[in-house]
C-alpha cells in the first residue's frame, strides 16, 4: 500500500502520570473523521459537535475519567490528537481538505489502538473494548478491502466496536462491509451535532450499571437512519 | 430510553402529603433524581419506565424502615404516585453534597478537590462502608448492585448507600430481585448470568465490597487489573472470572501489580482478607463485619510520617510507604504538608537604617571633575581684544595688504608704501598673541586630559561602584523579605515547571499542529508549518517560532495562544505538585536565603559606611593628586576660554 499517510507521534507514551493519577478503567474511542475537501461546508458542525461531545460527557464525572478520545482525520491520514481522557480534553479544531483514503485511515486507527492498549497494560489499567467511530461523506479513494478485512477480524474477535456513519454520498455497501454485523447509519442533513450528543449518551453507560457485556445502544433517533 | 413523563413542576402524591418536583439533580440508568420544591431535606427519584412490581416493593420497604436502615442508606421514605395512581417513583433523604466513592479514591480527583485528605480518611471511609453493608445484611437484604457510584461519602468519611430501591428484598415471602449489576464488581459466579433468574446472595455482595475496599485503600486500583506478565490482552471480566487477583501471593496468575504499587503497606491480616475475598472459595469471602474489625484494627496502628504529616500510614512498614511511592513515581500521592517556615520578619526597620546610613554618607557622586568649560572667561586687555577681534575678520587684512600693495606696485604713492609697512608691522603683535594662546591652550588640554583620566580611574574603582551597587542589592533584599510569600511561590512555580516539563511536553505532543485552533487563518498555513517540522503543540514556543520564517506575527501570536490554552488545560489540576521532600528542600533554600538577606541588611549600615570611607579615602587621594592639574586649569582656562569665545563671535 502506498505510504501516503504519516503518523508523526511517538510510538509509546512515557509511562506515568495519567494512569497513576487516574486508575479508572478506560474506554478508548477513536473518532475517524473524513475531512476531505467535500466536507468544507460541514466542518463547523463537526467542530461544534466535538465541543458538545466533551461538554456532555463532562456532566458525568466517572465517564469523563474513563472515556479517552483520540482524533484521526483522513485526507491525508493524520493522528490529529492522541488519546486524552475527557476530563483533560480540549477538542481541537478541524479543517477540511484532501482526498478520502479510508483504507489507510482504518489501518492506522487499528495500529493506534494497539499502541494505546499496550500502554494501558504497561500501567496495569484495565479497559473496555475500544471504539472506532468512522464518519465519511464519500467513497474511499484507496484500496480499502485489506483494511476492511482486518477490521472484520478484530470485530469478530471482540477486539473493537466498529461504527460507521455515512452521509448521502457515502457508499453504504462499503461501510457495511467494514462495520458488519453492526449496520452503518446514514446521517441526516448534516446533523453532526446531534450525532455527537448521541455518541456521548452511548458512552455514558461506562459509568453505570450494565446489564451485560453486550452493548445495548439506543436508536439514532433524530440524526440518522440505520441502513439494514 | 423513554423519557419519563414526569418532570420538574409536576405534583405527585406521597403517602401523607403531595410533593412538587423541582430541579433535576442527576440521572441514573433507571431513574432521574429531582429536588422537591420547598424541601431541603429530601429528593425524589422518578423512574424512566413503569414497572408494576415497584409499588409493592416500595411499600414493603417503607414499612420495614428502621433507624439503622435510614442511617446507612437512602431508604425510601414514601412512594410517589402519578395522577392515575401508578407508582412512578419515591421520596428519599437528600444527599447532594455527598460524593461518590470513586471521587474519593481516584488520586487526581482527591488531590484536586480534597487536598487535605489523608490515607486515614480512606481507611475510615472503607470501615464505614463495611458498617453500611453489615447493617443492610443484618436486615436480611442483599445490595446486589454495589458499585463506586452508589456509595456516597461525606466530608467526615461517613458513608451511605443510594439506589436502595434496587436492593434485593423479601417482603411477605415474596422475593423482589435486584435486576442490575456492574460487571467489573460482580463475582465470577454471576458474570454472564441473567439477573432475572438469579437469586443474589450476601456472598455476592461480599465480593463487590472487597473490590470497593481495595480500590479505596489502593489508590483506585482494581484488584483484578494488573500488568500482564506476557504482552497479552486480559480483559477485566475474564480476569475476575478466572480469579486472576493481580496481587495474590498464594497463586500463580498471569498478571502482576501495576508499576509502583506494592500493597505491603497493608497489614497482613488485611492482605489476607483480600486473598480470601478474591480466592476461588466463595464461602470464605470475608463478611462485612470482619472487614469492619480489621479496618478498625488498622486505624489503631496508623502513624504520621515525620517527613510529612499528611502521610498517615500503617506503622508496620519500615519506611513511610507514601514517601517511597512519591520518590519512585515522582508524583505526590498526598498533599505535602510541610510546616511552612515562619515567614521572615518584616525588614522595614532594618531597611530604614540602611537608608539613613546612606543619606548621611558623603556620596561620591556629589563632587565632579572640574571642567574649564565651566569657568568664567577672562577679561582681555585692550590690544589683545583689538588684535584678536580683527584677526577673526580676515577680509580686512586682505584688503589692508592688497590695496596698498597694488598702489605700490603701480608706483603710485609713497603714502601707500608707508601704509603697507604699518600694516605689516601690526601683524607682529597679532602673531604674538595667537602663538601665546596656542601655547596656553595646549597646556590646558594636557592638564584636562590628565584629570579626565584620573577621574575615569576613580570612577571605575570598586569602592565607589560597590557602594552604589550594594545599596541597590540591599534594597532588593528588603523587597524580597517583605514579599517573601510571593517570592517562595514564584520559586515553587519554577520548580514545578522544571519537574513536570516531560509530562507537559508529552501532553502537548498529543495535539497536532494541523488542528490548532488559530481562528480564521486556515489550514494552508498550518500545513506549511507542519511540513517544515512543527508537528505538535510541543514544537511551538516563542523562541522556536522565531525561526519559522515567513509567518506573520498574527499567526505566531495565535499559535502561542493555542499553546498557552493547552498548557493551562494541563496545569488545571493540583495533582502536579511538589513532594514533601522537594517542598522542604525548596523552603530550606528560601529560608537560608532569607537569613542571609537579613544578616546583610543588619550589617548594611556598617558596610555602607565602610565602603563610603574607602570611597572617601580614594577621593582624597584623587583630589590631592589632581591638585596640580586643577591649578593649571585655573591658570589657563579663563584666557583660553576668552579666546574661544572671541573666535566664535
Ligand atoms: N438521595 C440522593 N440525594 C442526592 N442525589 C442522589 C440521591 N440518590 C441518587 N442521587 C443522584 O442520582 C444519581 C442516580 O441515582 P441512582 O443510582 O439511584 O439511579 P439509578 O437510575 O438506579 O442508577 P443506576 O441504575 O445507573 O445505578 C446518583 O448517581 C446520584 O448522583
Amino acid at each position: 500500500m502506498a505510504k501516503e499517510y504519516a503518523v508523526d507521534f511517538p510510538e509509546l507514551e512515557p509511562l506515568g502520570d495519567d494512569m497513576f493519577l487516574n486508575a479508572e478503567r478506560r474506554c478508548p474511542v477513536i473518532l475517524l473523521l473524513d475531512t476531505s475537501a467535500s466536507m468544507a461546508d460541514n466542518i463547523d458542525a463537526v467542530n461544534d459537535g466535538l465541543q458538545l461531545l466533551r461538554n456532555d460527557l463532562m456532566q458525568d464525572s466517572l465517564a469523563s475519567q474513563r472515556v479517552e478520545i483520540a482524533l484521526m482525520t483522513f485526507g491525508p491520514v493524520r493522528l490529529i490528537q492522541d488519546f486524552v481522557t475527557v476530563d483533560r480534553w480540549l477538542p481541537p479544531r478541524l479543517y477540511a481538505s484532501g482526498g478520502t483514503p479510508m483504507g489507510a485511515a482504518l489501518e492506522t486507527a487499528l495500529q493506534q489502538i494497539q499502541i494505546r492498549k499496550r500502554a494501558y497494560r504497561e500501567a496495569g489499567i484495565s479497559y473496555y473494548r475500544p471504539w472506532i467511530w468512522l464518519v465519511t461523506d464519500g467513497a474511499p479513494t484507496d484500496k480499502w478491502h485489506p483494511a476492511a478485512e482486518r477490521v472484520q477480524t478484530e470485530v469478530l474477535r471482540g477486539g473493537i466496536e466498529m461504527f460507521t456513519i455515512g452521509t448521502d454520498n457515502a457508499d453504504t455497501s462499503i461501510l457495511s462491509a467494514i462495520s458488519r454485523p453492526r449496520p452503518p447509519v446514514r446521517l441526516r442533513e448534516a446533523k453532526y451535532r446531534e450525532m455527537f450528543v448521541w455518541l456521548s449518551q452511548s458512552l455514558k453507560p461506562v459509568s453505570r450499571a450494565e446489564f451485560g457485556a453486550s452493548l445495548d445502544l439506543p436508536e439514532p433517533v433524530g440524526w440518522g437512519d440505520i441502513q439494514a | 430510553m423513554i423519557p419519563s413523563l414526569f418532570g420538574s413542576g409536576v405534583l405527585l402524591a406521597g403517602d401523607r402529603t403531595e410533593y412538587r418536583l423541582g430541579k433535576k439533580i442527576a440521572e441514573g440508568g433507571e431513574g432521574i433524581v429531582y429536588r422537591v420544591e420547598g424541601r431541603d431535606d429530601i429528593v425524589a427519584k422518578i423512574y424512566r419506565e413503569f414497572d408494576f412490581t415497584r409499588e409493592a416493593k416500595l411499600r414493603g420497604m417503607v414499612a420495614r424502615a428502621t433507624k439503622r436502615l435510614h442511617r446507612v442508606s437512602a431508604w425510601p421514605l414514601s412512594p410517589l404516585q402519578g395522577p392515575d395512581s401508578k407508582t412512578v417513583g419515591f421520596i428519599m433523604q437528600r444527599l447532594e453534597s455527598w460524593q461518590p466513592l470513586h471521587s474519593v479514591y481516584q488520586v487526581k480527583h482527591r488531590l484536586d478537590n480534597y487536598p487535605n485528605r489523608t490515607w486515614a480518611f480512606l481507611v475510615r471511609a472503607s470501615r464505614n462502608l463495611a458498617v453500611c453493608v453489615h447493617d443492610l445484611h443484618e436486615a436480611d437484604l442483599v445490595l446486589g448492585d454495589v458499585n463506586e457510584s452508589n456509595v456516597l461519602v461525606d466530608d467526615r468519611a461517613m458513608v451511605k448507600i443510594i439506589d436502595a430501591d434496587s436492593f434485593q428484598i423479601e417482603i411477605d415471602s415474596r422475593l423482589y430481585p435486584c435486576k442490575v449489576g456492574k460487571s467489573e464488581l460482580l463475582p465470577p459466579e454471576l458474570l454472564g448470568a441473567s439477573f432475572k433468574d438469579t437469586r443474589r446472595t450476601q456472598e455476592h455482595d461480599r465480593f463487590s465490597l472487597a473490590i470497593l475496599i481495595f480500590q479505596t485503600l489502593v489508590f483506585g486500583r482494581h484488584p483484578f487489573a494488573g500488568r500482564p506478565k506476557k504482552d497479552e490482552e486480559l480483559p477485566l471480566e475474564a480476569c475476575i472470572q478466572k480469579g486472576y487477583y493481580a496481587y495474590t501471593q498464594q497463586r500463580d496468575v498471569p498478571l502482576g501489580p501495576p508499576p509502583n504499587i506494592d500493597i505491603k503497606f497493608l497489614p497482613e491480616d488485611i492482605r489476607d482478607l483480600f486473598e480470601r475475598a478474591f480466592g476461588s472459595d466463595s464461602a470464605r469471602r470475608p463478611s462485612a463485619n470482619e472487614w469492619f474489625s480489621a479496618l478498625k484494627g488498622l486505624e489503631d496502628q496508623l502513624k504520621s510520617c515525620p517527613e510529612n504529616s499528611s502521610h498517615k500510614h500503617w506503622m508496620g512498614t519500615g519506611k513511610c510507604p507514601w514517601c517511597e511511592m512519591e520518590e519512585r513515581g515522582s508524583f505526590p500521592v498526598f498533599r505535602s504538608s510541610v510546616d511552612i517556615a515562619e515567614l521572615p520578619e518584616q525588614s522595614d526597620q532594618l531597611w530604614k537604617e540602611v537608608q539613613d546610613a546612606r543619606q548621611n554618607l558623603p556620596l561620591p557622586d556629589q563632587f565632579e571633575r572640574p571642567k574649564y568649560q565651566d569657568f568664567q572667561p577672562a577679561e582681555l586687555s585692550g590690544p589683545e581684544k583689538f588684535f584678536g577681534k580683527t584677526a577673526t575678520r580676515s577680509p580686512i587684512w586682505f584688503w589692508a595688504i592688497f590695496l596698498p600693495m597694488q598702489a605700490v606696485l603701480r608706483g603710485q604713492s609713497p603714502l601707500a608704501a608707508s601704509i603697507l609697512v604699518l600694516v605689516v608691522l601690526a601683524l607682529i603683535p597679532y602673531a604674538f598673541f595667537q602663538a601665546r594662546n596656542q601655547l596656553r591652550r595646549r597646556k590646558l588640554l594636557k592638564a584636562d586630559a590628565a584629570l579626565q583620566k584620573m577621574w575615569l580611574q576613580y570612577g571605575a574603582d570598586q569602592s565607589v561602584q560597590t557602594l552604589n551597587r550594594r545599596y541597590e542589592e540591599l534594597r532588593d533584599m528588603h523587597e524580597v523579605l517583605n514579599g517573601f510569600d510571593e517570592y517562595v511561590q514564584q520559586a515553587r512555580k519554577k520548580a514545578l515547571e522544571t519537574k513536570y516539563r516531560p509530562q507537559l511536553e508529552s501532553f502537548l505532543r498529543k495535539y497536532s499542529l494541523l488542528a490548532a485552533d488559530i481562528g480564521p487563518y486556515g489550514r494552508e498555513k498550518l500545513s506549511a508549518l507542519y511540513d517544515s517540522g512543527y508537528k505538535t503543540a510541543a514544537d511551538i514556543g516563542d523562541d522556536k517560532l522565531k525561526f519559522a520564517g515567513g509567518q506573520s506575527s498574527e499567526i505566531r501570536q495565535a499559535l502561542m495562544n493555542w499553546r498557552t490554552t493547552l498548557e493551562s488545560q494541563f496545569w488545571a489540576t493540583s495533582a502536579y505538585s511538589l513532594t514533601a521532600s522537594e517542598e522542604r528542600q525548596l523552603l530550606n533554600k528560601m529560608r537560608k536565603q532569607a537569613l542571609t538577606f537579613r544578616k546583610a541588611l543588619q550589617e548594611g549600615p556598617e558596610e555602607l559606611r565602610r565602603l563610603s570611607e574607602e570611597a572617601e579615602e580614594r577621593r582624597q587621594r584623587l583630589l590631592a593628586s589632581s591638585k596640580a592639574y586643577e591649578d593649571e586649569l585655573q591658570q589657563w582656562g579663563p584666557s583660553v576660554l576668552a579666546y574661544e569665545r572671541m573666535g566664535r563671535r
